[in-house]
């Protein structure tokens, strides 16, 4: 990995909200099996959490850390580096992170209430739906230069996905 | 070194540069001055390919700049605000962008040592007030030792005692040889650096002169006052 997304995958950390958003997954995912009774209730209130929750989280705050590094990303493009690879690096930190954070929180508890195929749906979705949000935030981002903008942007873009859309 | 070929830069109708030709040779320190609007930050721009130009081309060391991203290698800029990853050290950031370019084996560390950066190494960039964060920025633009050197208002929220050890810096590099562009609207700072002035209005060059020239031809002398006089003449 290139050190630009090892810089950002630091910095990111460093912040916590990642970590306590992983907390906050564990605790919903944990809390979800343990008061239904049956796993398949749990699973459908885990895929409401994955169909809502997981979203607004790639989506927001990615696009409010593309925001908040825009001096940095170009001061970045005045370096001798290929503008792909600088984007690369930034896609790549956040969607481990996010996408990490995801599996990591969900994957035990599913594993040990569900089978293994169940375990391996959820995930997968969660994962692939962090993926596409933290897309769809880059394009709210580079949509406009005005931070307002561009956050107004992205909550409709998660309005118009996760409420009408469903 | 830097050849600037009809550029011409619109934003929707707004056009900001004008068909802009100019030449700019090594060993000089060239002023870029104008009002507020005039296309400065976008000349700045279109020379490190951060905005494209509508028509026309840039050549660095009589190579096109388009299609290719090592050109870079010889610019060293330093951005009108500076601003990094908070939660990152000072250390971290520098490192980061050392190896961003793995080709430089000289640091020129003479700003590093001088604004007593070392001190500082741990400290996180969110806590780091503008003046400092702006000398992180020089440090950065210095440390390659590049042929080019690009400063975007570099004494801005600087204290006296280190914009004085930045004109020093810019003096000595400029007499190694090396291609210094700045912009900055205090004047009467510039008089004691430049060698040469391009003055820039509405998306043109009104002028691109020898600082000594326009001096004798104004019959003034700062550059302050022949700006003026310049403006008055028109």
């Amino acid at each position: 990995m290139s050190k630009i997304g090892q810089l950002v995958l630091i910095d990111i950390f460093k912040n916590k909200i990642v970590l306590i958003y992983a907390v906050v997954l564990l605790i919903i995912t944990w809390s979800v099996f343990m008061l239904e009774d049956t796993s398949g209730k749990g699973l459908l209130t885990l895929l409401n959490v994955i169909l809502l929750v997981v979203p607004l989280m790639s989506l927001l705050f990615s696009t409010i850390y593309l925001y908040n590094s825009a001096e940095f990303i170009e001061l970045l493009v005045s370096q001798p580096v290929k503008r792909q690879q600088i984007w690369l690096s930034l896609y790549f930190a956040l969607s481990l992170s996010l996408a990490g954070a995801f599996v990591i929180a969900t994957i035990i508890p599913l594993l040990l209430f569900c089978n293994l195929a169940q375990a391996l749906m959820m995930t997968i979705t969660g994962f692939a739906v962090t993926l596409v949000f933290i897309s769809l935030g880059f394009v709210a981002s580079i949509i406009s230069r005005d931070k307002a903008k561009g956050i107004g942007i992205a909550i409709l873009m998660w309005l118009y996905f996760a409420l009408l859309f469903d | 070194m830097i050849k600037i070929r009809k550029l011409k830069k619109s934003f929707g109708k707004l056009e900001v540069l004008k068909s802009i030709d100019l030449d700019l040779s090594q060993s000089e320190c060239i002023g870029l001055i104008g009002p507020n609007g005039c296309g400065k930050t976008t000349l700045f721009k279109s020379i490190l390919n951060m905005v494209i130009p509508t028509q026309g081309e840039i050549l660095v060391n009589n190579k096109s700049i388009y299609g290719n991203d090592n050109y870079r290698e010889n610019i060293g800029f330093m951005p009108q605000i500076g601003r990094y990853p908070e939660n990152m050290s000072i250390g971290q950031v520098l490192g980061t962008l050392k190896s961003l370019r793995p080709q430089t084996k000289n640091f020129d560390m003479d700003l590093f040592n001088q604004y007593e950066i070392p001190r500082l190494l741990n400290k996180k960039m969110g806590t780091l007030s503008g003046g400092t964060r702006q000398k992180i920025s020089a440090v950065l633009a210095f440390m390659f030792n590049p042929a080019i050197l690009m400063l975007d208002e570099p004494t801005a929220g600087l204290d006296p005692l280190s914009a004085e050890i930045l004109k020093d810096k810019i003096q000595l590099e400029k007499n190694k040889g090396k291609l210094i562009l700045i912009t900055s609207h205090l004047l009467s700072e510039l008089d004691d650096m430049v060698s040469e002035v391009i003055f820039m209005q509405e998306g043109n060059v009104t002028f691109h002169k020898k600082y000594a020239t326009l001096m004798l031809e104004t019959k003034e002398n700062t550059l302050a006052k022949a700006i003026t006089h310049v403006l008055k003449a028109t």
